[in-house]
C-alpha cells in the first residue's frame, strides 16, 4: 500500500508510522453490507468555514484534520450514531452489517430495550403534565421535574437501544432549546411535558410537526416571552420568540431577512400564549392579543384579517420549516453533529435537497447522511463532547446501570461540571454542536478526573461497583503487560494504538512490555493505570 | 421571568456544581435565570471538590516550571463580557436628556438616586456605591455610545463582531491577538476565568480556561508520570488538542505551586460565581505569573422583560446592576496595590432599545456604555460624544453609535498593554484615540 492511499483521518500525521498504519488498516474489518460499502476519498474542496457561534472556534480547520483513529467503517458509525461503541455492540454490527443496524435504528418501532419501563417505575414525573408537577409558589415541583428530566436523559443515553433516535432527541434538544429552569413560569415543568410531547414525539419525524408542536408549547411560548407578546391596542408585540425563530431554529441568518421582517413575524404570532394558571401551564389562543393587518416576512405573506390569527400564525411556521434557507441551515448542523467540524459543502447541499424532497422528514436524511461518502471519510473529524466523553467512557466499559441508586443526580452533576448537564443551557443557541468548543483547559481536566472517578469507584453506589468492573475486564489476563495494553485498547477504543502511544502508556505503568502481567491484584492495578488513561487518549477525544 | 441569559454555554455557564452528595439529586437549583450569571462561585467549589490535596502537591513537572516574576510587573487587562446587550442606559443614566423620562418610563432611574451625576449623566446607585471613590480619585470612567460598526440584533452575531474585533472574516479573537502580540509566555498570560474560552480568546495563542486554582489538579495514580504520559499521547503538533493538553499541563504544574499557599482576599467577596471568578483573577494577578489578560462573563442581560422601577433598589434591574457593582468593588479593593497595573473594561454585545416595551423590559439596542476602571484610566468623567434621545438621533429606535468600541480596545491595548501598532489586534481599523487611557 502507498501512502498515498492512506485514509483522509491518518493523513499527514506523523504520529503515526507506516507500521502501524498498516496494523490499524490491517484491524479493519469490511464493512458488512453493499450499500454502504465505499471507503471514500478525502473529502475535497473544504468549504468556507461555518460561521461560528459564541462559544464555538473562531474558525474551523481548513480540510480534514490529523487524527489516530482508524479508519474502521462499523467503529466510525456507531461512534457518531451512538453515545459511544461498545465491543459487544462493534462485534454485533459487525456480524449483522452496518446497513441492516442503520435500518433498525431508523425504524420508529425498535424497542428500547427496556429503559423506559424501567424509567416509569423510577421517575413516574415523566409522564405528568406541567400543570400535575406544578408546586404554587413553591419552586420544588420545577426542582423534582428538572432533575427527572435530566437522570431520565443519561439513562436513556447510556442504556436505550434506541441510540439514534436519542441522539437525535439531543441534537432538537440543542437546536431548540428551553432549559428547564425553575422560573416563576415554571419552565422546568414544561419543559418535561415538552421533552415528551414535542422532541421525544417527533425526534425522527417530520420537523414540520416537530416546529409546529414546539410553537403552541407553553416551555417555548414561556421561554421566549411569547406568551407575553401582546398586538392589541397601542402594545408593541415582543419579538423573542419571532427572531430567534427565524435565526435560530429555522432560516438562519444568512436568509437576509430584514428588522421589518421580524417585526411582522412577531406581529403574526401574537395571540399564541398560555393558561399560566398553576394546575394549568397549557397552550391557548387568545384572539383579543392578536395584531390584525396584512404582514410580508420575507416571502411569505399574510392578509391576517382575522382575529383569529392562529391558522396563519401556524402557516407561517409551515411555510419557515418547508424553507430552503431552513433545509441549508438543518442539513450544515445535521452534518457538523455527525459527519465533521468543518461540514463539507457538497454534502450539505445533497441532504438540504433530501430534506424538502421529504416534506421535511428527518429519517431520510440522517440515511443519506450516514451512506454518504462524505461521512465515510470523515475518521476522526470529530472531536468528542464533554457528556460523549462521560457516557462514553461508562458504555465502553459496561458499566451495568443502578437505576435505584440514593445518588440519582450523582452524573447529571458530573455533566454539570462539564458544563453539560441536560437541559441546563441557559441561552437560547442551546449547547454548542461543535466538539472543538469543549477542549480548553479546565473540560479538559474535569474529564480527565472524571475517567480518574470511574475507575477509582466514585460511582460505586450509582452505577457497578468499579472494581467488578475492572475484574472482567481482559479476563483472563493477557499474558504480558505489552498485550494487556493492545487488549484493553482493542476493547476501549476499538483499536490498536500506534506504537509511540503504546510505549507511553507502558512507561506509564512502571512495568516492561514483556514482564507478566501476574496475580489478579497485578492485573487491577495495571488496569487502574492504563483505562484511564486510554479515556483520555485522543484515541477518545477523537472520533 | 424570561429573560434569557447568553452568557457562554461552556463550563461556566451551568448552573452551580457538585452536589453529589446531596441524594435527592434536586437540590440548589439557580432560582431565577435572571441572577443566573451570579451563581458562578458555587461552581468553582465544585472544582475544588474534585481535587486531592496530596496529589496536588506531589504534582511537579520540571518542564512546565515558571519563574515568579516580580510583584505584579505586568500590566493586566480585565474585560468583563456583560451577556446578553446590557442596558447601558441604565448603568451610566443620561437623567439630562430631555427624552429620557419619556422613552423609559417606569424604567427611568431618578436624578436623586444617581451617584456623581452631573447636568447629563449621573452613575447608577448600584455602581457608584462600590465604585464611586474609585470614580472620585479619577480612577473610574466611562464611555457613552459606545457600539459595533452596524446594528446587529442578532445576540450571536453581534457577539462574534465584538468579540473577533473585525468586521472582516478572521479567525481569532482580539484579546487572542492581544495576548500573542505581548506575551508573557507564562501559561497564565491569557486565562478565561470562571468558565470555557470566549470568542474574544480564541485563536492561535495559547489561552486558558479555569474555574478555579483550588482544586485545579490531575488526579490519578502518580501525577507526574501520568501528566508526562498525557503530553506524550498528545506531542504531535498537528493534532487538534496539542495546543490544549498542552496548556493544561503547564497550568496544571503553575497552579500546583501557586495553589500551595491558601488564598487570603483583603476583602470579603459578595456571593456569587462572577465574584468568585474575579476573586481567582486577583489571587492569579497577585501570584506575579504573568497574567497579561483575564476575561470574566457575566449573564443575565438580556432584559426583554420586567426589569422593576429604575428607583427601586428591589427591582431585577437595580439588583443586576447592584451585584456587578459590588463584586468589582470587591474586587478593586482587594487588588490593593496591584490596581496600579491592572485595568478593567466592561463589554457588551449591544445596548437596548431606548424606549421600554409593553413587557416592562427592553428589547436588543446599539449604542451602549463602557465602564474603565484601574491603572491608566482617565476617570471621573463620562467620554464620548453624547448622541441623544431625540427620536431623529436614534437609529432603529436605538442610541446611536458615537464610539467605536476597538477604539477604546486598541488604546487599551497600546497604552496599557504595551502593542506597537492598533492594526496589530484589530486589523483594518482605522484607530482614533479617545483619550480614555494614560500609557503605562
Amino acid at each position: 500500500m502507498e501512502l498515498d492511499q492512506q485514509p483522509p483521518g491518518l493523513q499527514g500525521h506523523p504520529g503515526v508510522s507506516r507500521r502501524g498504519l498498516l496494523r490499524m488498516l490491517g484491524a479493519a474489518p469490511l464493512w458488512g453490507s453493499g450499500a454502504l460499502a465505499v471507503m471514500a476519498p478525502p473529502v475535497q474542496d473544504p468549504p468556507a468555514p461555518d460561521p461560528p457561534v459564541p462559544g464555538e472556534p473562531a474558525e474551523p480547520a481548513a480540510g480534514p484534520v490529523p487524527t489516530v483513529r482508524a479508519a474502521d467503517p462499523v467503529v466510525h458509525l456507531l461512534s457518531r450514531a451512538t453515545f459511544g461503541a461498545t465491543a459487544a455492540l462493534v462485534a454485533d454490527v459487525r456480524e449483522r452489517g452496518a446497513a441492516t443496524w442503520l435500518a433498525e435504528q431508523l425504524d420508529p418501532g425498535l424497542d428500547d430495550g427496556g429503559i423506559e419501563a424501567v424509567l416509569a417505575e423510577t421517575h413516574p414525573q415523566l409522564a405528568r403534565r406541567a400543570g400535575e408537577l406544578v408546586t404554587p409558589g413553591e419552586p420544588t415541583g420545577d426542582q423534582a421535574a428538572r432533575a427527572a428530566l435530566g437522570q431520565a436523559a443519561v439513562l436513556r443515553q447510556l442504556y436505550s437501544r434506541r441510540q439514534l433516535f436519542e441522539r437525535m432527541v439531543e441534537f432538537w434538544t440543542d437546536h431548540l432549546n428551553v432549559p428547564a429552569l425553575p422560573t416563576g413560569n415554571h419552565l422546568a415543568a414544561r419543559k418535561l411535558e415538552e421533552d415528551r410531547e414535542v422532541v421525544r414525539a417527533h425526534a425522527l419525524g417530520r420537523f414540520a410537526d416537530l416546529l409546529a408542536a414546539q410553537a403552541t408549547s407553553p416551555a417555548m411560548l414561556g421561554y421566549l416571552s411569547q406568551e407575553e407578546s401582546r398586538g392589541d391596542g397601542d402594545q408593541v408585540p415582543n419579538e423573542n420568540y419571532a427572531r430567534e425563530l427565524m435565526e435560530i431554529h429555522t432560516l438562519g441568518v444568512e436568509a437576509g431577512y430584514t428588522e421589518d421582517d421580524v417585526k411582522n413575524a412577531a406581529r403574526l404570532l401574537t395571540g399564541l400564549t398560555t393558561d399560566n394558571a398553576p394546575a394549568a401551564q397549557t397552550y391557548r389562543y387568545r384572539p383579543e392579543w392578536h395584531a390584525v393587518g396584512p404582514v410580508t416576512v420575507l416571502d411569505f405573506t399574510s392578509a391576517n384579517d382575522s382575529p383569529d390569527g392562529e391558522t396563519e400564525a401556524l402557516r407561517f411556521v409551515d411555510h419557515l420549516a418547508h424553507h430552503p434557507s431552513t433545509a441549508q441551515r438543518l442539513a450544515r448542523r445535521l452534518v457538523q453533529r455527525f459527519v465533521a467540524e468543518d461540514p463539507p459543502a457538497t454534502l450539505v447541499d445533497r441532504l438540504a435537497q433530501v430534506y424538502l424532497d421529504g416534506d421535511t422528514q428527518i429519517a431520510p436524511v440522517l440515511q443519506a447522511l450516514f451512506e454518504s461518502e462524505e461521512f465515510a471519510g470523515s475518521v476522526g473529524q470529530k472531536v468528542t463532547r464533554p457528556n460523549e466523553d462521560l457516557l462514553g467512557a461508562i458504555r465502553a466499559l459496561g458499566f451495568a446501570p443502578q437505576p435505584r441508586t440514593e445518588r440519582p443526580g450523582a452524573l447529571t452533576n458530573a455533566l454539570r461540571r462539564l458544563g453539560m448537564e441536560p437541559f441546563q443551557h441557559p441561552s437560547p443557541y442551546g449547547y454548542p454542536i461543535a466538539g472543538t468548543a469543549w477542549v480548553d483547559s479546565g473540560n479538559l481536566y474535569t474529564r480527565w478526573n472524571l475517567h480518574q472517578a470511574l475507575a477509582a469507584g466514585d460511582y460505586d453506589d450509582v452505577l457497578e461497583p468499579a472494581a467488578d468492573v475492572l475484574g472482567r475486564l481482559l479476563d483472563p489476563a493477557p499474558a504480558t503487560v505489552g498485550d494487556l495494553v493492545d487488549a484493553a485498547a482493542l476493547h476501549l477504543v476499538h483499536q490498536p494504538l500506534a506504537p509511540a502511544h503504546r510505549e507511553a502508556l507502558i512507561a506509564y505503568t512502571a512495568r516492561g512490555a514483556d514482564d507478566p502481567v501476574g496475580d489478579d491484584a497485578a492485573r487491577a492495578g495495571l488496569l487502574r493505570r492504563v483505562v484511564p488513561t486510554l479515556l483520555r487518549s485522543p484515541y477518545s477525544l477523537q472520533r | 421571568m424570561q429573560q434569557i441569559d447568553t452568557s457562554r454555554p461552556a463550563t461556566g455557564a451551568a448552573p452551580p456544581a457538585d452536589d453529589d452528595h446531596v441524594r435527592c439529586g434536586c437540590d440548589d437549583t439557580v432560582a431565577d435565570p435572571w441572577r443566573y450569571g451570579f451563581t458562578r462561585r458555587k461552581l468553582l467549589q465544585g472544582g475544588a471538590a474534585l481535587a486531592v490535596a496530596p496529589l496536588a502537591r506531589q504534582l511537579v513537572t520540571t518542564r512546565m516550571a515558571f519563574a515568579q516574576e516580580p510583584a505584579a510587573a505586568t500590566n493586566t487587562v480585565v474585560v468583563v463580557f456583560l451577556r446578553g446587550g446590557a442596558d447601558g442606559l441604565s448603568f451610566v443614566v443620561p437623567h439630562g436628556d430631555p427624552d429620557y423620562a419619556g422613552l423609559r418610563g417606569n424604567l427611568a432611574v431618578p436624578r436623586s438616586r444617581l451617584g456623581h451625576a452631573d447636568e447629563l449623566f449621573g452613575l447608577h446607585p448600584g455602581l457608584a456605591g462600590p465604585l464611586g471613590k474609585y470614580w472620585q480619585s479619577g480612577r473610574f470612567g466611562a464611555i457613552q455610545g459606545v457600539a459595533i460598526e452596524q446594528p446587529d440584533y442578532s445576540h450571536e452575531q453581534a457577539t462574534r463582531t465584538y468579540e473577533r474585533g473585525a468586521t472582516a472574516d478572521i479567525g481569532s479573537g482580539w484579546a487572542n491577538r492581544f495576548s500573542a502580540a505581548g506575551g508573557t509566555a507564562s501559561p497564565f498570560e491569557a486565562v478565561a476565568f470562571g468558565g470555557g474560552l470566549p470568542g474574544s480568546l480564541q485563536g492561535p495563542g495559547s489561552a486558558l480556561a479555569l474555574r478555579s486554582l483550588d482544586g485545579f489538579a490531575l488526579r490519578g495514580p502518580d501525577p507526574a508520570a501520568l501528566a508526562t504520559t498525557l503530553g506524550r499521547l498528545y506531542d504531535e503538533p498537528g493534532h487538534p488538542a496539542h495546543q490544549p493538553v498542552t496548556a493544561t499541563l503547564g497550568a496544571l504544574a503553575t497552579a500546583e505551586q501557586v495553589a500551595a499557599t491558601p488564598y487570603e482576599p483583603a476583602v470579603t467577596y459578595p456571593e456569587g460565581g462572577f465574584a468568585g471568578a474575579l476573586r481567582e483573577v486577583a489571587r492569579v494577578k497577585k501570584a506575579g505569573i504573568g497574567l497579561q489578560v483575564a476575561c470574566v462573563d457575566v449573564g443575565g442581560w438580556d432584559t426583554h422583560t420586567r426589569m422593576g422601577d429604575g428607583g427601586d433598589a428591589n427591582g431585577d434591574m437595580y439588583r443586576h446592576i447592584a451585584d456587578l457593582g459590588a463584586a468589582l468593588g470587591a474586587f478593586c479593593d482587594d487588588l490593593g496595590d496591584a490596581l496600579s497595573t491592572t485595568t478593567i473594561v466592561t463589554c457588551s454585545e449591544f445596548g437596548r432599545r431606548a424606549r421600554r416595551n409593553d413587557s416592562g423590559g427592553t428589547d436588543h439596542g446599539y449604542g451602549n456604555a463602557m465602564l474603565a476602571i484601574g491603572a491608566g484610566v482617565v476617570g471621573g468623567r463620562v467620554h464620548g460624544r453624547w448622541p441623544g434621545l431625540a427620536d431623529e438621533a436614534l437609529v432603529g429606535g436605538n442610541l446611536a453609535k458615537a464610539v467605536d468600541y476597538r477604539d477604546v480596545l486598541a488604546e487599551l491595548c497600546i497604552k496599557r498593554g504595551g502593542v506597537g501598532s492598533a492594526q496589530t489586534v484589530f486589523p483594518g481599523h482605522q484607530y482614533a484615540e479617545l483619550g480614555v487611557f494614560t500609557r503605562a
